[in-house]
């Protein structure tokens, strides 16, 4: 049982870890939006779409 | 009718000319419209916008004042108010309106990202809100909203306000502290675990203290850091002399944990970590969850809101044109007001002759005809022809200011609400801490030694958590339940509010109509014109016309038809000649020339005739809303009386409460007038749910039990709501009362559930014969029966 005196200061730390994870994450915005990313991944951006742009600004973006 | 059109579903008139091609399939559109947004969409390379999509599209606006309105928000002093710049970049956050699916983030991130100078752009979905970073010196923030507006979204600068930015910071907060409390919950039980398995003589010493020790390391910052609220709230409570929820959870808290403290310091006694951390998350979890649904949306919580309405046009002493923000006018501005764009400011017209949409301030839906030196109030509609006006009174002073001041005066006397959860609180509060005194009085008789922890025990094991999350917990179910059916509610008592009320008041205009005219009827006098001819020719002399009647000839416009030398009589009609006659088209006196009876029937009728002959009459009307019938039906069968008050003329308003079935109703009504009508109802003992959308409905809205506003409301309606709807669904509020009783029924459950368990637990615990593993087990069952009992709420289904 003397291990527990090593893995429980390890689970410690472990935890102190992932409490200033979750806090960094708070304070970037992480937790702002929680629906919108959920759907975003459903939509398929490479589905076969009508390929061609008429829009008079089309030609003004520069390369990328 | 043939198919509905294909951007919008709203029927396609028969013929009409506008259509998208779709995979080389021609789809059917109603309207000029519809047709200028989906060609932007699918020649934007979006098309599968239309595939991914869940909800129909809305109708776009057709509102040639718009770009002058975008104009002013490339203003420098207004674009200082939401555009932050840095490292070249401007970025700013906008309301978007019309968001309905999550398909629509996808097209405005899609077609933004896609135009030159955008760098990044974010929808998010919950709050209806955008956030975009450019390069100023490629783009102009006007070109952003003319881009959202060509894809059929309208938007508005956003900057939070006060309120708004506390609300933030104290959810980021509560994360913080949920996040403490899940983490520290977890290792607690963890050590815990041992403590309640292990045989007496089975976990040596030192490992027994370990876990103490390490217990109360964890539980010490999850009750000073994740459970303050509860003691700040509890603190609050106690100096106003009263007695909420808050107290019995600090008193279980701070007792147990200092109880827990003394035990393991002393090495005798009872420790309840492990019930102190649960405790604490379980509370926070319904809370942050309740908050959270009650977000706000949109435009709610904006500070720029009562600042950007209009832009105005302030002509300079030498003609010159100049686009300034409406706050900006002065008393005495002479501004140029263009047909199509609301009126900034209050004041005399100087120029020009127009008829004015003042739907909004009074509740007509038929504009009024205003000329040189007649009076123009603020945020009226000009229809028809530029005006130049002189202002008299702009910002604070104007009318609409004095409507506020009777809102605010409204709001003050709002009937309050003595909260369910609140009462039986209190009764709930002084009953156990009598019980407790008197357990501990019996027991400092009985036996000293133990008086302190069986009184202990009776406060953990009646440790009001199931009571305490009896509320919260059906709320935030009820408010989810809400919000995906489209009703956001924005005031914390709303729904039980909601579930209390007797009466239902609709305005009309706007609320139970849909705020727009639609042709009901066609006549022709003799056979030289057929009816769709005659409404074909109608509609071309009104083609270019903003006028609420234009609109209801829009659908008929044929292209082979163009009307020519169109001249407006402002309050009588229209000239135009096509194909070589001269029509008219207006009130009979006008067109005819002579009074003529219209054909027996409702509506507005007007006479088309031809070189002088009478050749047609139309019959205008504006319309219930689709569901407004059922809606109202619905609401009668749970029991409420329906009312309707509009500001508009009496036979309008009897005619569509005859159509409703709507008894009581009062037309002509002013502001005031309504807000008479409201407390006469309360008065009598009627608590009242009022439904509205307009400038003149405000101060009812705010003087009612609980105010639902439109989703086309007013700004000034909305934030005196207590819940929006989201989509044009009247149905929508029958369900909000249906889910809000049920949610009051859930709560009463709970409520009850808990009572019961604390009056077989008391006993038991002022005895002396519960176990502190036993008190800490019946206490997480009986929180984890309430949750589930809440979740019952959000398992009923979602009607289309």
């Amino acid at each position: 049982m003397t291990i527990l005196y090593l893995l429980i200061p390890l689970s410690l730390v472990l935890l102190g870890l992932a409490v200033w994870a979750f806090f960094w994450a708070v304070s970037n915005d992480q937790f702002e939006d929680l629906e919108s990313p959920a759907h975003r991944i459903l939509f398929d951006d490479d589905l076969p779409a009508p390929p061609t742009r008429r829009r008079p600004d089309a030609t003004e973006e520069p390369p990328p | 009718m043939s198919a509905p059109c294909y951007h919008c579903g709203t029927p396609v008139p028969d013929g009409a000319p506008w259509r998208i091609v779709i995979d080389e399939t021609p789809e059917p559109l109603c309207c000029p419209g519809c047709e200028a947004v989906a060609h932007a969409i699918v020649e934007g390379g979006l098309a599968n916008y239309y595939r991914y999509r869940t909800e129909l599209s809305p109708r776009p606006a057709a509102d040639e004042a718009r770009p002058q309105t975008w104009a002013a928000f490339d203003h420098p002093d207004l674009q200082a108010q939401f555009v932050h710049t840095g490292n070249g970049q401007a970025s700013a956050t906008l309301a978007v309106e019309n968001i309905t699916c999550a398909a629509c983030a996808w097209l405005i991130e899609h077609h933004l990202n896609a135009l030159a100078g955008i760098t990044q752009s974010a929808v998010n979905l919950a709050e209806h809100r955008l956030r975009v970073s450019w390069d100023p010196a490629v783009l102009s923030p006007s070109r952003l909203f003319a881009e959202l507006a060509a894809i059929g979204y309208d938007a508005l600068p956003f900057e939070p306000d006060s309120a708004y930015r506390r609300q933030q910071r104290e959810e980021r907060m509560t994360v913080r502290r949920l996040i403490v409390a899940a983490v520290g919950m977890m290792q607690v039980v963890m050590f815990s675990i041992p403590l309640y398995v292990a045989g007496p003589g089975e976990l040596d010493a030192g490992m027994d203290a370990l876990f103490h020790w390490l217990s109360l390391a964890l539980t010490t910052p999850v009750v000073l850091f994740s459970a303050r609220p509860f003691f700040r709230e509890a603190g609050r409570a106690l100096v106003h002399r009263r007695l909420t929820m808050e107290v019995p959870v600090a008193l279980a808290i701070g007792g147990a944990y200092l109880a827990s403290l003394y035990a393991v310091v002393t090495r005798q006694g009872e420790v309840y970590f492990d019930s102190i951390a649960m405790f604490t998350f379980f509370l926070l979890f319904s809370r942050y969850l309740e908050a959270r649904t009650r977000r706000r949306s949109g435009q709610s919580g904006n500070a720029l809101a009562g600042a950007l309405p209009a832009a105005a046009l302030r002509l300079d002493a030498d003609g010159g044109e100049q686009v300034v923000p409406a706050s900006h006018l002065k008393r005495g501005d002479r501004i140029l007001v263009k047909p199509g764009a609301s009126v900034p400011a209050d004041g005399v017209i100087e120029q020009g002759e127009s008829s004015l949409d003042e739907s909004m301030l009074t509740g007509e839906h038929l504009p009024v005809t205003r000329r040189a030196g007649e009076r123009v109030t603020g945020a009226s509609q000009n229809m028809e022809n530029a005006l130049t006006v002189r202002v008299t009174q702009a910002g604070g002073e104007a009318t609409i200011s004095a409507i506020l001041d009777v809102t605010d005066r409204a709001f003050a006397a709002r009937p309050a609400l003595a909260r369910l959860a609140e009462r039986m609180a209190h009764r709930f509060v002084l009953r156990l801490l009598l019980v407790s005194l008197l357990v501990a009085l019996a027991w400092s008789v009985i036996d000293p030694g133990r008086t302190f922890w069986v009184t202990l025990s009776v406060l953990v094991v009646t440790c009001p958590c199931a009571l305490a999350l009896a509320a919260p917990t059906a709320l935030a179910a009820g408010h989810g339940q809400l919000k995906r059916r489209g009703v956001l509610i924005t005031r914390a008592d709303a729904l039980e509010a909601l579930a209390g009320i007797t009466h239902v008041v609709f305005d009309k205009t706007g609320t139970l109509t849909r705020g727009e005219m639609r042709l009901t009827a066609t006549v022709a006098i003799d056979d030289a014109l057929e009816p769709p001819r005659a409404r074909a020719i109608a509609a071309a002399l009104e083609a270019h016309s903003e006028h609420p009647i234009a609109t209801a000839f829009r659908p008929f416009r044929t292209p082979a038809l163009a009307a020519e030398r169109v001249a407006r009589h402002p309050g009588f009609g229209l000239e135009a000649s096509l194909e070589g006659a001269t029509w008219r088209l207006g009130r009979a006196s006008f067109a005819a020339g002579r009074a003529l009876t219209p054909p027996e029937g409702p509506g507005l009728w007007l006479l088309l005739s031809e070189d002088g002959i009478p050749r047609a009459w139309f019959a205008l009307e504006d319309f219930p809303r689709e569901d407004a019938l059922e809606a109202v039906d619905r609401l009668k069968t749970q029991g409420l009386c329906v009312e309707l008050l509009s500001g508009d003329t009496v036979p309008a308003v009897e005619r569509l409460a005859e159509t409703l079935g709507i008894s009581r109703w009062q037309a002509e009504a002013t502001p005031e007038g309504k807000l008479d009508r409201l407390r006469a109802l309360q008065a009598e003992g009627a608590r009242v749910l009022m439904v509205g959308d307009g400038i003149n409905d405000v101060p009812v809205l705010a003087g009612a039990d609980v105010a639902i506003a439109m989703n086309g409301a007013t700004d000034l309606a909305r934030t005196r709501a207590d819940a929006l709807l989201l989509s044009p669904r009247l149905m929508r509020v029958s369900e909000a009362v249906e889910i809000a009783r049920a949610t009051r029924q859930v709560m009463r459950q709970n409520m009850a559930w808990s009572v019961a368990y604390n009056a077989v637990a008391l006993p038991l615990a002022a005895l002396g014969l519960v176990a502190p593993w036993l008190a800490a087990l019946g206490m997480s069952l009986s929180s984890l029966v309430v949750v589930g009992n809440a979740l019952r709420l959000t398992r009923r289904r979602v009607n289309p």
